[in-house]
């Protein structure tokens, strides 16, 4: 089994820098029984398959449907490959090419959701009326990684500043409504139909 | 809570033929239709209640206002919690069941009173109960945290998206935010076939 090089970072590569909102992020679930994750009552993801738990919501991994396709979803690195691909990196670093069943295996006890990425991107949620009021801000990145140049990261900011530096009190509160507000929008917009694959024009990625 | 109230709470199943339940837990919807049926000393026979308000008389029953809608609704989502509750113990050990259960229904009386068309929860592994609820092109999120802190009350969240807008973002006490709920969608809601 050879891994699918065209998802690995590669020298000539760049930072994204079309704009997305047309495209859809596909996140990875680790089970393939649909049952278990679509909420047929409502027709939504059930939030359990948003992110669980709740901490990762500060920074959900996703990647970009395109070069990277569905069935990339069931490579799974191994423990030594996690060591030597599983790190953030630049857009055009040199990395070796994952070898099968030593760092890499593939895991068909997977299934995936979409969203689309106009749907998340700068989506503000202004908790205004709140005791300690503030403003919650969905940021779509793109954040390569040593295994996926199509990696993305769901991310949150606040009007607030770091979170970190808020008092313990305020601190739970704020993340409590993070977390909420990124479950109920992704539960909103996720689907599980394929999409159409949109493919991105190469200078959006590819230097000169 | 008293032992003996906790061992009859045992003891009855929501879903039994012949459950019974007090007017003052459950009658959000009465109390609306009217004010003299709260302080009634009848009970309620979910198990009768075709959303026509009759007296059975002998038996001392009164039948509920409720839709029947809203009735299944309830025991579907009262089942499902009870289900997730027992997947879940770790979460909520040294909580009491009861207590839990008894939460549900609030925040599940309060989601009701909007006539959802879809409702369905999950239980999180933060102790929270996490709604969704469709109504026409409305989707509603509302998240009840079950476990307060330092004698705290009840939180909880709210997200409202009307079509593909977010509308309402809330939180804070379940009372405040079940408050603001009803003020944001009950005014619009309340069907005057729905009382009568």
């Amino acid at each position: 089994m050879d891994y699918p090089i065209e998802i690995l970072p590669n020298a000539t590569f760049k930072y994204i820098d079309c704009d997305l909102a047309t495209h859809f992020l596909l996140r990875i679930i680790n089970t393939r029984d649909i049952n278990e994750f679509w909420d047929f009552e409502t027709n939504m993801l059930k939030i359990a398959h948003v992110c669980s738990p709740r901490e990762h919501i500060q920074d959900l991994s996703m990647s970009l449907l395109g070069i990277y396709r569905p069935q990339d979803i069931f490579i799974q690195l191994t423990e030594s490959g996690k060591i030597k691909f599983n790190h953030y990196c630049e857009p055009d670093a040199n990395v070796q090419v994952p070898v099968f069943e030593e760092e890499f295996i593939l895991n068909e006890d997977r299934h995936h959701w979409w969203v689309p990425i106009d749907k998340l991107s700068n989506r503000k949620f202004p908790y205004e009326r709140d005791s300690h009021p503030f403003v919650a801000t969905c940021m779509v990145e793109h954040s390569p990684m040593r295994w996926n140049f199509w990696h993305f990261s769901l991310k949150w900011k606040t009007d607030l500043g770091n979170l970190e530096d808020l008092p313990e009190k305020q601190k739970k509160n704020v993340a409590r409504r993070i977390a909420h507000s990124a479950r109920a929008l992704i539960a909103k917009f996720a689907i599980i139909e394929s999409p159409e694959n949109l493919i991105l024009p190469r200078n959006c990625y590819c230097k000169n | 809570m008293p032992a003996e109230l906790s061992a009859i709470a045992e003891d009855q199943s929501i879903l039994s033929p012949h459950y019974v339940y007090e007017p003052d837990i459950i009658d959000s919807t009465i109390a609306i239709h009217t004010a003299t049926l709260s302080v009634f000393p009848f009970r309620i026979a979910w198990d009768h209640n075709t959303g026509m308000m009759q007296n059975a008389g002998a038996e001392n029953f009164l039948i509920a206002t409720n839709s029947f809608k809203n009735n299944k609704q309830f025991i579907k989502l009262y089942q499902s919690f009870s289900e997730q509750l027992a997947m879940n113990a770790d979460v909520f050990f040294g909580e009491n069941n009861y207590t839990l259960q008894e939460k549900m229904k609030i925040s599940s009386d309060a989601i009701l009173k909007i006539f959802p068309d879809k409702v369905s929860l999950e239980v999180t592994d933060e102790g929270s109960i996490f709604y969704k609820i469709i109504k026409g092109d409305t989707s509603i999120f509302f998240e009840h945290f079950l476990i307060a802190e330092d004698d705290d009350p009840d939180e909880a969240i709210i997200t409202v998206y009307q079509n593909d807008e977010n509308i309402l973002n809330l939180g804070g006490s379940l009372t405040e935010v079940i408050n603001e709920t009803n003020k944001f969608f009950l005014p619009h809601n309340i069907r005057t076939a729905d009382f009568v």
